[in-house]
């Protein structure tokens, strides 16, 4: 099983258990408030789903494109949580998944995301393109990823960061298959990122 | 004799009537004429062009041309029909399929030391090609479950419906599916020795050091053992238990001498892509393992510095308090500045084990010393932020 798909099991499962409830649509022009941290603002039309402290979104499915907002990660939380224990997604993966310490630094949330794809079966994932950015007009980080699947599909992704004063991390993660459905929505995503404001 | 092993006993010896044995390939060959090995070369095929368009195909001609180069050489007159792949696999793994594709991993590439075991793995995996294993493996199984349904029929028409043994009752479908499974696992284990014995006997003809196979699974012991790895219950375990090959390997070696390790030609092609290979293992958090190998590897003394680095490496990442790792990760950093292969980021990673130890004026040090060599480094930006922030 490829990275993108067992990434995309996870979520599946997260939906299931979650119910049809929590499934919605962002339409465009809506200000979307995360986890009451921070809102942003979207131009097209986005299916979306939360979880504890994640919101995924996607328009042609998650398996192609996705947008992860992350708020008030802490010590011990990983990137890809899965709720249940599945046979497709092996113990040691979930055991052994990075996780998040407060003392991190940009670089070593670089390498936990890196590490993450790997884990779950990316290949050759490299961390690229490093910057000081703005996360809702706070000291914030940026830097993408490019790996392949197993079964040879290039994949992007492009990360913003914040950490708070509290040592919380905050993250955006937008990842998609590099060829068509990564570019498709990269504009949108980068007035997204624009779009952040702290509630 | 107590019923249940009247019962083992007969089906083991009925069991022996289901090994099928093929007659070993000759070179040249071009085709397969048995119908289930036609069977098993189709889906081969399949797996070979899914595998060879993949991204875990490791995607450098060097390294893949000395891999073929190498099969060749312990092939011999089976060069032809070998072809082998790098496969970027953070685990020691090599395998090979009926129709001679062979998958070497990346993660044994890291952990052997010399091309010697390298071509000992290879030669252990032509062998397979060339004695037909796939073939074997799969008419054996078939009998062997045809006999095992057959028995189980046989036996509910009798009225039996399990064993006793002591105060356990048995179902007959578990007793069958157990005597059937450890057989075939024993089966599986001949064809492992017969490879190993048959493909030291190659490497000999390919002018190898023979005594280089049995250290590849010393080494693996030694992961195995220094890191608690569970291991599979001998009775069902496919392969032979890693200390019975090292000595058997370790008999036969001893009666044959000379040969080259080609450490030298091997650490030329392999250097290039050591860090990569070690960041794969260490995506996998296996730090216990990955810790072994490294230590191992500096007792060989290519390039030093790169291999204390990553044990710092290990060491931050995991970042147990309890084990003392920042203060452990700080050390091998600094063992690693003076020695040869270094890379320029352990003053970086330096500085964020020191920061995160609370030591800020020596990783502020370490960052401008960082910033002072790689002036250019794409993470300038950040790390001139982390210098004001301190």
């Amino acid at each position: 099983m490829g990275a993108v798909q067992r990434i995309s099991l996870s979520l599946c499962v997260g939906l299931m258990l979650a119910g049809c409830a929590s499934s919605r649509t962002i339409s465009p022009g809506e200000a979307r408030k995360i986890f009451g941290d921070y809102e942003v603002q979207s131009q097209a039309k986005w299916a979306r789903v939360g979880f504890r402290n994640v919101e995924v979104w996607t328009v042609d499915g998650p398996q192609l494109q996705q947008l992860r907002f992350y708020s008030e990660m802490e010590d011990g939380d990983s990137l890809f949580e899965i709720p249940v224990q599945t046979v497709l997604i092996p113990p040691s993966v979930i055991e052994k998944q990075p996780k998040y310490h407060q003392k991190m630094l940009p670089h070593d949330i670089m390498e936990m995301v890196t590490a993450t794809f790997m884990q779950w079966g990316a290949v050759d994932a490299v961390a690229r393109r490093p910057q000081i950015a703005s996360f809702g007009k706070r000291d914030g980080f940026r830097f993408e990823v490019a790996f392949y699947t197993g079964g040879g599909v290039q994949y992007r992704a492009l990360v913003l960061g914040h950490i708070n004063p509290e040592n919380k991390l905050f993250l955006i993660l937008y990842m998609g298959a590099e060829d068509v459905y990564y570019p498709k929505f990269l504009a949108e995503v980068e007035n997204i990122l624009k779009s952040v404001r702290w509630l | 004799m107590n019923p249940s092993r009247k019962l083992i006993l007969l089906s083991l010896v009925l069991l022996a009537g289901c090994a099928y044995e093929a007659p070993r390939l000759q070179p040249n060959r071009a085709a397969p004429q048995h119908i289930a090995e036609k069977g098993l070369w189709s889906v081969s095929d399949k797996f070979e062009y899914a595998v060879a368009i993949s991204g875990r195909r490791v995607d450098d001609s060097a390294l893949r041309d000395y891999l073929q180069q190498t099969s060749c050489r312990v092939a011999g007159p089976f060069c032809d029909a070998i072809r082998t792949y790098p496969i970027t696999a953070p685990d020691f793994n090599a395998s090979m399929s009926p129709n001679g594709f062979m998958q070497v991993w990346t993660g044994l590439l890291l952990r052997a030391e010399n091309e010697a075991q390298m071509a000992s793995v290879i030669g252990h995996e032509v062998m397979h090609y060339v004695e037909r294993h796939s073939l074997e493996r799969l008419e054996t199984t078939r009998r062997t479950a045809n006999l095992a349904m057959a028995a189980q029929f046989g036996l509910l028409l009798g009225g039996i419906y399990g064993v006793q043994s002591g105060p356990v009752s048995i179902n007959l479908g578990d007793v069958t599916s157990l005597v059937a499974g450890g057989y075939l696992a024993s089966y599986s284990r001949e064809h492992e020795e017969q490879s190993d014995r048959e493909g030291l006997e190659l490497i000999r003809k390919a002018g190898y050091a023979t005594a280089e196979a049995s250290k590849v699974w010393q080494n693996l012991i030694a992961e195995q053992e220094e890191c608690d790895l569970p291991r599979p219950a001998a009775l069902l375990a496919s392969h032979p238990a890693s200390k019975n090959r090292m000595k058997y390997l370790e008999q036969m070696a001893a009666g044959m001498s000379g040969g080259e390790t080609g450490e030298e030609r091997f650490l030329a092609v392999v250097l290039p892509h050591r860090a990569t290979w070690i960041r794969a293992e260490l995506a996998q958090r296996s730090y216990c393992r990955i810790k072994v190998v490294l230590e191992r590897l500096l007792k060989q003394g290519a390039n030093p510095g790169e291999l204390y680095y990553f044990l710092g490496e290990v060491h931050r990442l995991r970042g147990d308090e309890e084990e003392n790792d920042l203060s452990q990760a700080i050390d091998y950093y600094r063992k690693a500045i003076p020695a040869h292969g270094a890379p320029v980021e352990v003053h970086r990673e330096l500085g964020l084990a020191l920061r995160r130890a609370g030591r800020t004026a020596e990783a502020r040090t370490a960052w401008q010393e960082y910033l002072r060599l790689s002036p250019q480094a794409e993470d300038a930006a950040w790390v001139r932020h982390y210098l004001e922030k301190l």
